[in-house]
Order: structure tokens, then C-alpha cells, then sequence
């Protein structure tokens, strides 16, 4: 089981990781994940970054009411004014062309799905290249659309086109929530890597949640198996929130 | 390897439509429904349908009483402002014996409100919103499984009552995500035409004509009385509800869609502390499922009605079980979502510990 801060490179202070993908892939949970590994393992400062102007609910900042006091002390977020973050609007952050070329803290930010949420960051585009930036895109090939060579092709042109930025990797993150298998994280693993080979991406990161990872873990090839890592769950059904969600 | 995919609701639905035969979809954008619309634009073409992007609400229903006239498939969604300036449309539909499909995913009201889950459209969609004595069959989901399973249900209703059917969820199924599987797929090709359709007179001596306007006054009576009679036979055999750990129970909850859903867990958690606790799930709302509750009177000390609203779905359990047994309340407005210790504390506040 690997450290997913190591997974990704363990990133140094000043350096910015974007994640895009399509939407419902995951990229939320794996930003998160990422900035909460890498207070564990580092001593920088870690910012998270929600530039999801797509999706009206689970956003990141929907989900930071789940972290610990102490992971929230230690991280500084970045998200719309407060005032907004209900608003149906798509707003970004004050002051992110500063934030993004900060040499101070890591920067981890999650953008949101698909081309249209990836070219939201368009804009950003100079700041991005100029503070050492890496781009992974998150799959799920169990996501309608994602389950052919063919249409995974077409959803890294599209996010490609609509962010304007490199892409450095990928990261497979196959799963039906708690119905997840072995078979399917190995196929899921199997699809990226294809994709990553025609594409010249290496993929660098497997990730499975801890409902059944137990299940999962001893059942992988090795290729999949050395880039695992055990991810925390933020987005879950509703029934097993214990108390009052205001949304 | 199974064959579900990950899914979020309002995609769930829009696919569960395609297998369910829907071939054309005429609508607006609204948060937390856009995915809809968004999944239907792209697929609809792949299957041979249209999609129209129409310019308002009041557009699109049209549009749907147009392609309804034609006896295709069709539906439309938005959330509750935008059903709301359907509402027109929808009695006309009604008015016309025409079938079609509609779905609201609810937010919080009354006027713009906000994006947060609602179950406060629960009069409009149950008791009507637009104008004239018209009933639509209400389908309920609580899960996305459900709701995709459902739409099979809805149109195959529409179609054989010639009745508009709504399905209701709210913010939160549409935005979920859950594993789904798509168990029916109807077969578009056996679709028959029905002779009512305004497709050409095929050699018919007469051209047929749809309407809601009547003139006379004694017509438009008899045309009622045809409608009402319609109602009537689905009030007697669509009803359908779910009854969960009721074998045993002393009271129940009486819930319906994602509320539903988080009460099935206070169920769980009050049977830890000893409370014969079941649940009540309507899965249609409109019919009512009336006789199924009354079964219950005798055999159960009270129940507790809980919704995303204050006391719409509560007016029906009255109105069903009324002076019969204690009938507690609990609801929650403007999109607070309560979870299941809440909703179990509400239960031993009006029922004491339930023993």
C-alpha cells in the first residue's frame, strides 16, 4: 500500500497539482486525499483549491465539514466567498491569480468535469504553466461512456482542449462504490493503462476505498498493485450521514 | 464484473427513459437537474430521438403536448420553478387524454428558493397546479435503482391510461451517485401508433382531432365524468406502497422518496433500543396508497409522517388514517436535510420511548 503523496511524486512547496477529469470521476475525493497525505508526509504548507464552477452539490466545499479539526487547521482552503457557495453561479475564488503563483505551499486543485469544467481553468492557463504545475486526469471507467478504448480517447481530447494545458498523468480510480471488485479495479487499471500507453501517460495511481479494499488488495497484478493506495470516502449516500446535512 | 455502472441520478433517469422507450425530450435547464437534459442531448441522437432545447419551461410542455399528440414516447424535466410554469401545459395535456412523462427533481421553495433537496411540491404534483379537475399518476423513487426501474413503470402507465405521469425525486437522488443497473429495455420497434395519434388519416374517414376545449356545457360534463371514471380505476389498482419491518411493528413512519430513505435507518436504529419501529413507504403518491395504510389501523399505536416540507404529505395521511390512531409529524423546510437520530428524536418527543 503506497503514501498517495509518494504516488504522485511527493510535491515540493510552490508546485501546483490540477486534477480534471469527466464528471463523477472521482477528483474531489482524490484532491482531498492528496492534500491530507501530504500534511501527513510534509512539513509545507498545503493549500486546497476548489475551482469547481459545474456541479451544484458534493463540491469540495460541501465535503470539508468531514475533516477533523486538526486536517482542517493544517490546511489552508480556498473556495468561493461564503456567501456564494450556494449560489448557482459559477464563481471562482479571490485573488487566485496570486494564490496560484504563490512559491509558498503546495497546491492541490480540484477543477470541475469534463471539457467545460476544465476550460473554466482555461483562463488561469499562464499562471498554471508558470508555477509548476502537474495535471493528472481521474477515471472511472465504470462511468457511462468510459468503458471503450475508444470513448476514454475521446474524453482526454476533449479535457485536453478545454484546459489547454499538459497532461502529466493519469489515475484510475474504477469503482462502484461498496460493490466495487477485484475484477473490476484490475479492468479499470487495465483500460487506463492502455490509454496511457497509446497516449504516452504513464498512469500513477490506483486508488480503492476502505469498504473494499480488504476484498481488493491481495487480488491485483502487480502493476496495479504497486501503484495502490487506500483513499478516505467523503461523498457517501445520505442514509449513513449521522446528523443534520444542510446542503 | 458486474453490469452496473456508477451513475448519478439525473443521468440514471435520463438513461432509464431511453430504455423505457422515451425518444423525444423537450426541456429547459435548472440546478439539480441539468444532467438530465445534458445526458439526453448526447444519447437521444445515438438512438435515433431528438432533443430540443426549447426556450423557456412553457415551450418545452408544449412541445411535449405536441410529440404526445403524435402517441410518441416523450418527456420533459425540470425542477420546481420550472414545473411550475409548466403547469399550464400539463391540465391541457390532461384536458387531451394524451400521454407523456414528467419529472421534477425538487428543490427548495416557495418562489426562486435555492438548489437544496425539497419535497415541497408535493400539493402541486399530488392535487394538481394547473387548471380543471385533472389527476396525474405520482411515482416516487427513493433510490436511483428504483427511479431508473420506475420510468419503465411510468411510461408503460402513460401510455395505457393516457394519463401524464410524474416522477418525483428530489435534489438529492439527482445528484447522487450510485452503482445501476438497466434490467428492461423496451424494444421501440413494437410500439404501435395508437389510433387516436394526429399522424395522417391513413385512409380513416374522419381526421382525428385532439383537444382540450369543449364549448357546451353539458359535453364538457360528460367529458369529466369519462376523466374522473379513468381516475377512479387507477386509484383502485396503481396504488403501491413499501412496507419495511412492518410485521411486528407498534408505530410507523410514514415517508416517501430520499426522507424515505434516511427513516429506513432510523428504523434500524430505534429496533437497537427496543422500539417496534417500521416504515410506511408510499411509491405512488398519487393514488394514494389508502387501503394499504388503513390495513394497518388496529394493529398500530401511531405514526410519525415525515417530509421535506411542512404537512403536505401529512394532509394525505390524515385525510387516510383520521382519527384512527395518534398521527405525529416531523418535517424540515428550505433544503435542511434532517438525519436519522433527528428524525428519532422527534419519534420518543411525541410517542415517548414507544414502548
Amino acid at each position: 500500500m503506497r503514501e498517495l503523496a509518494d504516488l504522485f511524486g511527493r510535491p515540493r512547496t510552490g508546485q501546483s497539482i490540477v486534477f480534471a477529469g469527466p464528471s463523477g470521476s472521482g477528483k474531489t475525493e482524490v484532491a482531498i486525499n492528496l492534500a491530507l497525505s501530504l500534511i501527513r508526509v510534509t512539513t509545507s504548507p498545503v493549500t486546497l483549491c476548489d475551482l469547481d464552477v459545474v456541479k451544484p452539490y458534493f463540491r469540495l466545499r460541501d465535503m470539508l465539514r468531514l475533516l477533523t479539526e486538526d486536517e482542517a487547521g493544517r490546511l489552508t482552503i480556498v473556495e468561493p466567498e461564503r456567501r456564494l457557495l450556494h449560489a448557482d453561479i459559477p464563481t471562482f475564488p479571490r485573488n487566485l491569480h496570486a494564490l496560484l503563483s504563490s512559491r509558498e505551499t503546495i497546491k492541490v486543485i480540484d477543477v470541475g468535469g469534463d471539457a467545460i469544467g476544465a476550460g473554466a481553468v482555461a483562463q488561469f492557463r499562464e499562471t498554471i504553466i508558470a508555477s509548476d504545475y502537474s495535471l493528472y486526469i481521474v477515471v472511472n471507467t465504470l462511468r457511462p461512456g468510459m468503458d471503450s478504448a475508444d470513448g476514454l480517447k475521446r474524453m482526454l481530447m476533449a479535457i485536453r482542449s478545454g484546459a489547454r494545458l499538459e497532461v502529466t498523468g493519469l489515475v484510475a480510480n474504477t469503482n462502484l462504490q461498496a460493490e466495487t471488485t477485484a475484477e473490476d479495479v484490475q479492468r479499470g487499471y487495465d483500460a487506463v493503462k492502455a490509454l496511457g500507453d497509446s497516449e504516452g501517460l504513464p498512469v500513477v495511481a490506483v486508488l480503492v476505498s476502505p469498504e473494499y479494499a480488504d476484498q481488493v488488495v491481495h487480488r491485483l497484478a502487480p502493476g496495479a498493485a504497486g501503484l495502490l493506495s487506500v483513499i478516505r470516502v467523503f461523498n457517501r449516500i445520505l442514509d449513513t450521514v449521522g446528523s443534520q446535512t444542510e446542503f | 464484473m458486474s453490469d452496473k455502472v456508477l451513475m448519478k441520478g439525473a443521468e440514471a433517469l435520463a438513461e432509464g427513459a431511453i430504455q423505457a422507450g422515451c425518444r423525444y425530450y423537450f426541456g429547459y435547464p435548472i440546478t439539480p437537474q441539468n444532467e438530465t437534459p445534458e445526458y439526453m442531448s448526447r444519447r437521444l441522437p445515438e438512438v435515433g430521438g431528438r432533443f430540443v432545447q426549447a426556450e423557456s419551461e412553457v415551450a418545452s410542455i408544449n412541445m411535449v403536448y405536441g410529440a404526445a399528440c403524435a402517441g410518441v414516447r416523450v418527456m420533459t424535466s425540470s425542477s420546481s420553478p420550472g414545473i411550475s410554469l409548466m403547469q399550464e401545459g400539463i391540465s391541457y395535456i390532461s384536458g387531451s387524454n394524451v400521454p407523456c412523462v414528467v419529472m421534477n427533481a425538487m428543490r427548495g421553495g416557495p418562489g426562486l428558493g435555492n438548489i437544496a433537496p425539497a419535497q415541497a411540491d408535493y400539493f402541486q404534483a399530488v392535487k394538481g397546479g394547473g387548471n380543471g379537475d385533472y389527476k396525474r399518476i405520482v411515482l416516487a423513487p427513493s433510490s436511483i435503482q428504483e427511479g431508473v426501474d420506475l420510468f419503465v413503470d411510468a411510461f408503460e402507465l402513460a401510455d395505457k391510461y393516457r394519463m401524464v405521469v410524474m416522477v418525483i425525486v428530489d435534489g438529492l437522488i439527482g445528484q447522487m451517485m450510485e452503482p445501476v443497473e438497466f434490467k428492461t429495455r423496451i424494444d421501440v420497434s413494437t410500439l404501435k401508433t395508437p389510433e387516436w395519434a394526429t399522424v395522417g388519416r391513413h385512409g380513416r374517414d374522419h381526421a382525428n382531432i385532439i383537444t382540450s376545449l369543449t364549448l357546451d356545457a353539458a359535453g364538457l360534463e360528460q367529458w369529466n365524468l369519462k376523466l374522473q371514471a379513468k381516475y377512479a380505476q387507477v386509484e383502485q389498482a396503481e396504488s403501491r406502497i413499501e412496507e419495511y419491518q412492518m410485521d411486528d411493528a407498534d408505530y410507523a413512519i410514514i415517508a416517501y422518496g430520499t426522507m424515505a430513505r434516511i427513516a429506513k435507518t432510523t428504523v434500524r436504529v430505534a429496533r437497537d433500543k427496543g422500539i417496534k419501529l417500521g416504515l410506511l413507504r408510499p411509491i405512488t403518491v398519487w393514488p394514494f396508497p389508502a387501503k394499504q395504510m388503513q390495513a394497518y389501523v388496529g394493529k398500530l399505536k401511531g405514526t410519525l409522517t415525515v417530509e421535506l416540507a411542512y404537512r403536505q404529505l401529512f394532509e394525505d395521511v390524515q385525510l387516510t388514517l383520521c382519527d384512527k390512531m395518534p398521527l405525529g409529524w416531523y418535517g424540515r423546510g428550505g433544503g435542511v436535510v434532517p438525519g436519522p437520530q433527528e428524525i428519532l428524536a422527534a419519534f420518543e418527543e411525541q410517542f415517548g420511548k414507544g414502548r
